[in-house]
């Protein structure tokens, strides 16, 4: 397939308290490739937002301790320099949040915010700067140079994702990590972001890895997913693959918990029983799901699975047969 | 134009244990010089429904529709600016204070944080026995046998009943408030976003809860939501609100199977399916809702509606009764595409 834009290898983050060091992240592997839109999913705690905050190079220090290999294209981000860092972000790499309203200043114009990505990253002022934004914020849709003039507080939830979003591409990044950003819309609004953000992925052939804990949004926007639960990939396969046939006990109760409007009666739910593990503070000696799988069997307690090929594409940290799996 | 108030669609052999007629509430806005009131935001406007004993009916709407406001307004946490919400064939408002706080008894409420609405300097065996000690049903040994009997009975060890809310999690607190509803043996419990918060396994573990604790005690739920696919889990029936006016009312199934007011086909075909088969809608509601200060005339839907034409914006739709298979309650829509269809009230 196409060239890999982000890379990354044996990414570990940990969190040094005075009583226990905590494993959020533990040894994952993923790519990203160009034009590609990757669901990175898991309920909280899973690992997700830190991955995202890691990549960017926004680890709490001296707290977050990060290790492994993140490639962006040729650059190696781990251990580069706090200035090297910043030419990156905003310029290559570009972020979106869950919440638009404590990602915009308050204080300032919409205008101002924009400018001042300009200038800092591109050194454009003036009306060329001012032609940008126009341009960029018409992308999005939301016409009008009078937007430039408003402030935060003057526009809807969904209109501030836009200018986040707006803001977000103004230097044409060639990856956008976007952290839950339609989890606090409402739905119909969401629909729209999402039609945006599809939008956009073909017009610039733009990669982005897409952090949610939502099936049905990973459903309607992304190519590619990896499943994560307690600071490790348990599945990564295509969309259509990993929704049609789970390999993964978590990825199919997942599935199994979702409750469905295009069922009949709703379906029925089968949750997931016990409760979302406590990260771990030293390497597993059990499979990370096995207290909470159905599926669980004496070889899941003999220390942890590897995550091993199964099918094109698709990789699965589990020992349950997969043809067992797909006979449910 | 207000409507008359209605409830006749409900009037079968079982009598509703909710009735709710045309209610509304405005909240003054204040301002100016001498803090008068300069404007009103109108949050609720002439809704009526009944829920009947044992049901549940789930309230639907993107936020700020006024869905939570009449839940409120339902426990007479505030007061109506007009209409009425009759409990068990009697009206609310007009109730004594202390034969208000007698019906309290019979109708709780589950809120969606179960973070802020735990006191956290109290055990968890506090929270759920007070009520039970507010209202004299129970003290010392046998306050205890109940709150451990109430722990077991919504999934937690009576043991916890010592520990304080931080030591659970979410889904843990939620089954606490839950626990806490249900100390007085409620008929009504009024569910809001109460699993909103949660990871979805969680979410699934408290829904099954609730249908569980329904069946055992034939409670009644109002279960209010912004989640389409949770409500279609829960509820019979469910009644679709939209800038704080019902739109449509109907069987949950008779609902989902064909929805009739366009505000509802919309946020179905916005609600994201993860089925890969499930062909991409086309985005069909365009611009963002406007505000409840100054509503639109006519239908409140008519500025975003894809089918709006010459009546919808200046006379107000009123209630049509639709008939079709599974409609075995009315199946209520409040649209001027549908003026041909008889009149609900």
């Amino acid at each position: 397939m196409t060239e890999e834009r982000l890379r990354v290898r044996d990414l570990a983050v940990r969190f040094v308290t005075r009583e226990r060091t905590v494993r959020a992240v533990d040894g994952i592997s993923f790519e990203v490739r160009a034009g590609e839109v990757v669901g990175l999913v898991g309920e909280s705690g899973c690992g997700k937002s830190v991955t995202s905050l890691a990549i960017l190079g926004l680890q709490e220090k001296p707290a977050g301790k990060v290790t492994g290999s993140i490639r962006l294209g040729d650059a190696e981000l781990i251990g580069m320099s706090e200035p090297g860092l910043r030419k990156i972000r905003g310029n290559r790499i570009s972020m979106i949040f869950q919440d638009p309203q404590t990602s915009l200043n308050p204080y300032l114009r919409i205008g101002e915010q924009l400018a001042e990505v300009l200038e800092l990253h591109l050194n454009l002022r003036g009306a060329p700067a001012r032609a940008r934004m126009l341009e960029m914020l018409s992308q999005v849709g939301i016409p009008g140079e009078e937007r430039l003039r408003a402030y935060p507080h003057e526009l809807s939830g969904g209109m501030r994702q836009r200018v986040c979003i707006a803001m977000a591409l103004l230097c044409d990044p060639e990856l956008l990590i976007a952290d839950e950003p339609t989890t606090m819309l409402d739905v119909t609004i969401q629909a729209q972001i999402l039609d945006l953000l599809r939008s956009i992925r073909q017009r610039r052939n733009m990669s982005v890895l897409f952090i949610t804990h939502d099936l049905g949004v990973v459903s309607e926007l992304c190519d590619r997913v990896v499943v994560m639960y307690a600071g490790r990939i348990v599945e990564q396969a295509p969309t259509t693959q990993l929704l049609d046939a789970p390999l993964h006990p978590y990825t199919e109760a997942l599935l199994g918990s979702t409750p469905r409007v295009d069922v009949p009666g709703g379906g029925s739910l089968r949750p997931i029983g016990g409760l979302p593990p406590r990260l771990p503070d030293q390497a597993l000696t059990e499979c990370a799901f096995a207290p909470r799988c159905p599926r669980v069997r004496p070889g899941c307690r003999d220390g942890e699975p590897a995550l091993v090929s199964a099918g094109v594409a698709r990789l699965r940290r589990c020992i349950v047969p997969v043809e067992e799996m797909a006979r449910s | 134009m207000p409507q008359a108030a209605s409830v006749s669609v409900n009037s079968g052999p079982q009598s509703p244990l909710v009735e709710v007629s045309g209610l509304r509430k405005y909240f003054p806005v204040r301002g100016g010089l001498f803090g008068g009131v300069v404007n009103q935001v109108r949050a609720v406007e002439d809704v009526s429904f009944s829920i009947k004993r044992g049901e549940t009916l789930g309230l639907v709407g993107e936020s700020g529709c006024g869905k939570t406001t009449v839940g409120r307004l339902l426990l007479r946490l505030i007061e109506p600016s007009a209409g009425r919400v009759r409990f068990g064939g009697e009206d609310l408002a007009t109730l004594s204070s202390s034969a208000l706080r007698q019906m309290r008894q019979r109708m709780q409420i589950v809120f969606q944080d179960p973070y802020s609405s735990l006191n956290p300097r109290r055990t968890v065996g506090d929270a759920i026995g007070e009520p039970l000690f507010v209202h004299g049903r129970a003290r010392g040994a046998e306050l205890e046998r109940r709150v451990t009997e109430l722990l077991e009975r919504v999934g937690l060890p009576g043991g916890y009943r010592s520990r304080y809310p931080h030591e659970f999690s979410g889904g843990q607190r939620q089954r606490v408030c839950i626990a806490r509803a249900l100390a007085l043996s409620p008929e009504l419990v009024v569910c809001d976003e109460a699993v909103s918060a949660l990871d979805i396994s969680i979410q699934a573990q408290i829904l099954n809860l609730l249908r569980d604790l329904q069946d055992e005690y034939g409670l009644t739920y109002l279960f209010i939501s912004h989640n389409l696919n949770v409500v279609r889990h829960i509820a019979d029936r469910i009644a679709v609100m939209y800038l704080g006016k019902l739109v449509e009312e109907a069987d949950a199934e008779r609902l989902f199977e064909s929805p009739q007011h366009p505000y509802t086909r919309a946020l179905m075909s916005a609600n994201p399916v993860p089925d890969p088969d499930v062909p991409l809608r086309p985005v069909c509601l365009q611009g963002e809702l406007p505000s409840p200060l100054d509503p639109p005339a006519g239908c409140r839907f008519h500025t975003r509606c894809p089918s709006a034409f010459q009546p919808c914006s200046h006379i107000v739709p009123e209630a049509r009764l639709i008939s079709g298979p599974h409609t075995t309650e009315g199946h209520r829509v409040w649209c001027h595409l549908y003026d041909d269809a008889p009149n609900s009230d």
